[in-house]
């Protein structure tokens, strides 16, 4: 890294070490980050008994994991919802992000922060709070009976996949509607007034130059909420009930019961696909937008 | 959308309130709770009350779980805020041919569930190592997860920074450590704390990353967790309200700190 950077500036020969600044960050991503990931993968083809590591290799881990059709259909189900949940927070984010950029520039900050605002508390009691909303006798239960609608409270509103949607889409929405307004502001927004005035309906003027000009905001936001979906514990936990256990529930009870053998090698697969995730769509996302410069 | 760009259509205002509508009414709820006698946590309202309040600062777990968070927070934050800064100068103020990878390779710790970290570094940390998992070990974790906060609210704020204000500093003679410590770091230092208020925030609330690598001393959300696993409590809607109320308050002090414009 430091051999190929160059300094911009005459003024700080602080700089002309530039790797200086990046050491702190690259130790601490390293020992704390990439080792543990490492490490764990390393220990997952280990004999661990309790609390101590044998150097004896073993493939046990993976072959228990393997032939277990239980863990396999969860983390199918995992990927599975995970994938509907960023659907629909596409689907969701999308025409709101356009609607931002439409907006006065004042105003369009003041929304944006908005949405973001409140999603830095309080993660647990958000989720809990849906609970009062699909539960028994929650919001839209007691709407439904006074309205005389149903004669007694619906129950399927939680405690299964879709209420793990309906609150996941709460939880990672913002993240989708940030990363599709960052790409859809920096649109040129007389391209639609040409494809237009050349007599496309606003139907192909969306397909084929809207569209296609915010894929890094899609694959954002791609990044953004398949990848902390795959691993929800909280959401699944509260309001995904016995039918709606996904694969870090099975994690968290194989750690918990101390078997960091299969947990680890759990652990090590999910990390090994989001990692792969994030390295593939990496360019077209466009990540380092984020950084806003 | 016919007639030019700036008509919004019905529907698309309509889609947008009601998404408003989705994302507040959960803590809508929570802070409305929070006052009704009931203790059912559900309608109707029956009354308004402070008593799940008064109930909170008489709970002797919480109270500790508190000034456990704080102890980790305050731990994290100088830490990841220092390693933030000195890296968001790198990516701003230097040019190398992997810089789009290194800048969103840093950004992978906020990316990866926290809940799967934690596993691999209680891995680390326990049958390795032989720590015991303590408030520190929590407080290490949270430096990885919460140091890319940091990098972005940091060069945010660098990349509007005016190079010419260094270079006049220099042409009338300041040395490169008298450039930054009166001219750079007093420019840039709201962005310091704003990116020091984010780490802050993010390390109260931070439940992924703590789970595995806290000890017998739970933070907040520990405590939390504990309880809303083991079934509705009408004081959690209390702690909600106070907990929203203080993390709003300061995610928008460092959202100003980022506008602000200096002279």
């Amino acid at each position: 890294m430091s051999q190929t950077s160059r300094i911009e500036s005459p003024v700080l020969p602080l700089w002309n070490r530039a790797f200086l600044v990046f050491l702190p960050i690259t130790v601490l991503d390293t020992v704390l980050f990439l080792a543990p990931m490492v490490v764990m993968g390393i220990a997952s083809v280990l004999v661990i008994r309790e609390f101590h590591v044998s150097l004896e290799l073993t493939d046990r881990n993976y072959l228990f994991l393997l032939a277990s059709p239980i863990y396999l259909r969860i983390l199918g189900r995992t990927i599975l919802v995970a994938l509907a949940v960023t659907a629909v927070c596409l689907i969701l984010a999308y025409p709101l992000a356009y609607l931002l950029t439409t907006l006065p520039r004042r105003l369009r900050g003041i929304m944006l922060v908005s949405i973001l605002l409140p999603f830095w508390t309080s993660y647990l009691l958000r989720v809990y709070a849906w609970i009062t909303i699909l539960g028994e006798h929650g919001l839209i239960n007691s709407g439904l009976l006074n309205l005389g609608i149903v004669d007694e409270p619906v129950r399927f509103l939680l405690y299964n996949n879709y209420a793990i949607v309906i609150v996941s889409v709460y939880l990672y929405l913002p993240y989708a509607a940030l990363a599709l307004y960052t790409a859809l502001e920096r649109l040129d927004t007389s391209l639609f007034s040409a494809a237009m005035d050349l007599g496309a309906r606003p139907f192909a003027v969306f397909r084929h130059v809207m569209l296609p000009l915010t894929l890094p905001g899609i694959f954002a936001s791609f990044i953004f909420v398949f990848i902390p979906m795959m691993g929800e514990y909280v959401t699944p936990t509260l309001v995904g009930g016995v039918q709606g256990q996904m694969i870090v529930n099975i994690v968290v009870s194989q750690f918990r019961a101390l078997r960091f053998g299969v947990g680890s090698a759990m652990v090590f697969v999910i990390c090994a696909i989001i990692l792969a995730l994030i390295l593939m769509l990496r360019k077209a996302a466009k990540l380092e937008r984020l950084y806003g410069g | 959308m016919a007639d030019g760009k700036t008509r919004i259509s019905t529907p698309l205002l309509l889609h947008g309130a009601f998404i408003y509508v989705f994302l507040y009414l959960p803590i809508a709820l929570l802070i409305l709770f929070s006052f009704n006698v009931s203790p059912s946590g559900s309608f109707p309202i029956t009354g308004y009350t402070l008593d799940w309040y008064r109930e909170l600062f008489s709970e002797l777990l919480l109270l500790d779980a508190f000034r456990n968070t704080l102890y980790v927070a305050a731990l994290a934050t100088p830490i990841a805020t220092l390693i933030g800064t000195l890296c968001a100068f790198g990516l701003v103020r230097t040019q190398f041919r992997l810089k789009p990878l290194v800048s969103s390779l840093i950004l992978m710790p906020m990316v990866v569930p926290g809940i799967l970290l934690g596993a691999a570094l209680l891995i680390v940390f326990v049958p390795i190592l032989g720590f015991h998992l303590s408030l520190w070990t929590a407080a290490l974790g949270h430096v990885v997860v919460t140091t890319p906060y940091a990098v972005l609210a940091v060069a945010t704020r660098l990349y509007g920074y005016d190079r010419r204000l260094d270079f006049a500093a220099s042409d009338l003679g300041a040395t490169p450590l008298r450039v930054l410590r009166h001219v750079t770091l007093p420019v840039i230092m709201p962005g310091i704390v704003a990116a020091a208020l984010i780490v802050f925030t993010v390390s109260l609330d931070m439940f992924g990353v703590t789970f595995f690598t806290i000890g017998a001393q739970g933070t907040l959300p520990m405590y939390i967790w504990a309880q809303v696993e083991s079934g509705v409590k009408p004081s959690l809607n209390a702690l909600g309200t106070l907990l929203v109320v203080a993390s709003v308050a300061t995610m928008l002090c460092a959202n100003l700190l980022l506008r602000v414009r200096v002279r």
